[in-house]
């Protein structure tokens, strides 16, 4: 007879109780564990390396990412520049790593904008309920029926131009999408009857959002960051491309592919690159995001 | 009984051998079934009994091959009607599952597709095996809707899911498993989320039609009751193992493990009519410590808050003593719940009053009183839903004394480690979270939260319904237990009768939010009057069962399990 190492509980979800499927991975990857281990690691890697750009560009590179040398303009990606070199002779790879911190810097500060103000919101619409409810999320729903970006531009055309005025235009927009989410959880959690039974031995409004409402909200919320992280950096730069943004010649992902958008027949490099270390990051986000929604465990 | 009749049968129309059933979860394996022999005659009616993780279900849903993805089933042989399922591709187990072998599946809420009406699913069925088409198969499916016991089967025909009840639903799905006329029919605790009422009626249906077409029945259940009530041969399982197989009446009358007289033992003994009724035991000892006065209460809905609405409790007064124990008796829909639920303070009723120590537990402005749920806690019904999985059990006992500012943490502490004790709940689970541990435990810890603020009356809403019967007999005996050291009173939310008989002084039974009947307990189950009460008392399951548990009630050693 084979040991029993699991005794009566199956693997449950938290929340339900219900055996939880394996969900997320595909039949292929779910025959090789391993797969999704070094599908896990690989994301982790990539987000480690990108996060160690924007702290430590000298570190990896010893290029200077402003000089350039008109005799290797334009020149393909070979040993001695990576990803190549634009129209000014500038080394590309240098670029992309000193334009990772201001990228970097203004999407973290447009998701924890999103992230503070939808849980506030979240939390009051779903656990006020009634006239509050009803008024707070019709304004989302008015939010959400406007493009994002479009949201960020008259934003950004009342509080002025720059990278942090961006961030923090695009934190906005993306609010009401939080929102719901947060209020959904919300309304999930405080109907339970673990918050009714706190609520009957005393205990108050304010702790049980903080105690039981949040961290339950907290990990289907955070999945959305992961999620929203990827649009946050392409409204980013899109609006850097449109101008709003960093000023050339400072580096920044989106402004390096709009600048290399006039060279795309002559040098693809010059937005491929940047373009593929984007898809990448955001690819590598999501995939831990995943992780992190499936296993709440793991924040134990 | 049929047994004798079909002894003659040489071949089994269901033969397993050596079945092993491994689940696998990552890395990690379990062994649900562990060389089970089994074997079902045409017309037969066998069931399964055993706890939850016995592997009953699992059995079940084995033969059938509906077993979850990665799950690895091995046996010896498995034959079905001179068919060799193990060697039976997918495309071939199609055409056995619903036309030889019907199954009923445990949840009449999910099972049904909610977007289509009851008719068209039986009908599909006739439909998917090429048994019948267009008007045939409606007739067909009509006729079916008739058999079961639904009535009006015409307006039914066209209806969706939720327009119809529980036990309707339950009813549609036998309707289905039996539609294709199948030889065997496998159903998986059908009747465990019913009323006793509708209980009894649902099993009255499967029985009948049954054993009218011989159709041959793989009954699974947690209720030795039941079991001991409708089957032909009753087969006891414990962890993955047949323990014990044999005759309903060998099983219950002459068992010969201890596990089998354990769970004999554990069932709750059936209330006997027209026993000890003027006994008397209970003069009004106590003056009340809590009464409920001309309780009502209307749920409306909308926006529109319409005039109407539903009448949910309608008129309910009682009295609770001190250190008694009051069941409230009724099935779903009878307001017992909500009636709970005001006495709690989870619920504000439309008018009406409750009086503690004979003072109002409401302000005048109809606020409750701020340190009434001192007094008075509340214990949930399905303690996996009352107790947040992400906290450690020892934070959720000591919430309510943190919430309440009672002591330092140190001397919280302390009394999490008394309340653990005080539960029979282990110390070394205090660490753990929800998730780990097994419902007899969560409903213990569910309770020391309950008892941390020192109330003097628990009002326990169907605590053991989610529980098996042995760790609902621990769960009972703790509670008798506790009541006695801290001199509770208990409001007691059942619909089970045999357990109010185990635990309650007075009852009050409930139907369509009205008091039906009320008092002592020897009375109103020795000698129930209103013809409603007498119908509940009727449905307990177990009836044959009688003379084994009151033999082996005296003896009520309990070796096995943990709670």
């Amino acid at each position: 007879m084979t040991n029993i190492t699991e005794p009566h509980v199956a693997p449950a979800d938290h929340i339900t109780g219900r055996p939880r499927p394996d969900a997320g991975s595909t039949p292929f990857v779910r025959r090789f564990p391993i797969l999704q281990n070094l599908r896990l690691g690989l994301a982790i890697a990539i987000v480690i390396l990108v996060v160690s750009w924007a702290f430590f560009p000298s570190f990896f590179t010893s290029t200077d990412p402003f000089a350039g040398d008109v005799l290797t303009r334009l020149k393909p990606p070979s040993a001695s520049h990576w990803f190549g070199t634009d129209n000014l002779g500038r080394d590309l790879y240098a670029r992309v790593i000193y334009g990772t911190s201001l990228s970097l810097k203004a999407t973290v500060i447009a998701l924890a904008l999103a992230f503070v103000a939808s849980s506030i919101i979240g939390v009051a619409a779903g656990y006020l309920g009634g006239i509050v409810d009803e008024i707070i999320m019709r304004v989302m729903d008015v939010l959400l029926a406007i493009p994002n970006l479009l949201i960020s531009l008259m934003l950004i055309s009342a509080i002025g131009f720059g990278t942090i005025n961006i961030a923090i235009a695009v934190g906005i927009a993306s609010i009401a999408s939080f929102a719901r989410v947060m209020r959904a959880e919300v309304l999930r959690v405080s109907t339970s009857h673990y918050v009714e039974a706190a609520r009957s031995y005393g205990a108050g409004w304010f702790g049980i959002c903080l105690r039981h409402v949040f961290p339950h909200a907290r990990g289907p919320v955070s999945a959305l960051v992961a999620i929203e992280f990827g649009s946050a950096i392409l409204s980013i730069s899109a609006l850097s491309f449109l101008g709003y943004g960093a000023v050339p010649p400072t580096p920044e992902w989106g402004n390096l592919v709009a600048e290399g958008r006039n060279y795309l027949a002559t040098a693809w490099w010059l937005t491929s690159i940047p373009g593929l270390v984007i898809i990448l990051t955001v690819l590598a986000v999501n995939a831990i995001g995943r992780q992190l929604n499936r296993s709440p465990e793991a924040s134990r | 009984m049929a047994t004798e009749l079909l002894e003659t049968a040489t071949t089994p129309l269901l033969e397993i051998t050596g079945l092993n059933v491994i689940y696998r979860s990552g890395t990690k394996t379990f062994q649900a079934v562990r060389n089970l022999d089994l074997s079902v005659r045409g017309g037969e009616f066998v069931a399964i009994v055993g706890q939850s993780g016995s592997g009953k279900s699992t059995t079940a849903h084995s033969i059938i091959d509906i077993l979850p993805h990665g799950t690895s089933r091995n046996a010896t042989a498995l034959r079905f009607n001179g068919h060799d399922l193990l060697g039976y591709s997918e495309r071939e187990m199609q055409k056995i599952r619903g036309k030889a072998i019907g199954f009923v599946p445990q949840d009449p809420t999910v099972s049904l597709d909610p977007v289509k009406t009851i008719g068209s699913q039986i009908v599909e069925a006739l439909v998917a095996h090429g048994l019948a088409t267009g008007t045939v198969a409606a007739d067909r499916a009509l006729s079916l809707l008739d058999e079961v016991g639904i009535d009006r089967p015409q307006q039914r025909f066209a209806q969706y899911p939720h327009e119809i009840s529980g036990g309707m639903r339950q009813r549609v799905l036998i309707a289905i498993a039996l539609s294709c006329g199948p030889s065997l029919i496998i159903a998986d605790e059908p009747t465990s989320g019913l009323d006793v009422t509708v209980q009894r009626k649902v099993l009255d249906r499967i029985e009948k039609l049954t054993r009218e077409r011989q159709t041959a029945v793989l009954f699974i259940t947690h209720d030795l009751g039941i079991a001991a009530d409708r089957a032909d041969r009753i087969v006891v399982m414990n962890e993955g193992r047949i323990v014990e197989q044999g005759s309903a009446l060998d099983i219950t009358r002459r068992p010969q493990e201890n596990y089998t007289r354990a769970l004999l033992a554990d069932i709750p003994p059936r209330p006997r009519i027209g026993a000890a009724t003027s006994s008397g035991t209970l003069v009004e000892a106590e003056k009340p410590l809590m009464e409920a006065k001309a309780l009502h209460k209307q749920f409306t809905s909308g926006w529109f808050r319409r005039s109407g609405g539903i009448k949910a409790v309608d008129d309910v007064s009682f009295v609770l003593e001190k250190g008694r124990t009051l069941a409230l008796v009724g099935e779903s829909g009878s307001g017992k719940t909500t009636t709970a639920r005001i006495l709690a303070g989870l619920t504000r009723p439309t008018s009406g009053e409750i009086l503690l120590d004979g003072k109002s537990v409401r302000t005048p402005s109809g606020r409750l009183k701020p340190d009434y749920h001192r007094d008075i806690q509340f214990v949930y019904q399905n303690p996996f839903s009352s107790l947040d999985p992400r906290w450690k059990i020892e934070d959720i006992i000591r919430d309510p004394l943190k919430v309440n500012r009672i002591g330092d943490a140190a001397s919280q502490r302390q009394r999490v480690a008394e309340l653990a004790e005080a539960v029979s709940l282990p110390s070394n689970l205090l660490q753990r979270r929800a998730a780990e541990l097994s419902g007899g435990q969560l409903q213990r810890v569910a309770i020391a939260r309950a008892l941390s603020l020192r109330p003097r009356i628990l009002v326990l809403d169907e605590p053991t319904s989610a529980l098996d019967v042995t760790v609902q007999a621990r769960i009972l005996s703790l509670l008798q237990d506790v009541q006695r050291e801290y001199g509770l009173s208990y409001l007691f939310v059942t619909h089970d009768l045999a357990v109010v008989n185990a635990i309650a002084d007075r009852i009050v039974v409930m139907k369509s939010g009205k008091v039906v009947e009320s008092g002592t307990k020897q009375d109103v189950l020795g000698n129930p009057q209103a013809a409603y009460t007498q119908e509940l008392v009727a449905a307990i399951p177990g009836k044959k069962l009688q003379p084994t548990i009151t033999a082996t009630h005296a003896a009520t050693a309990d070796p096995l399990l943990p709670a």
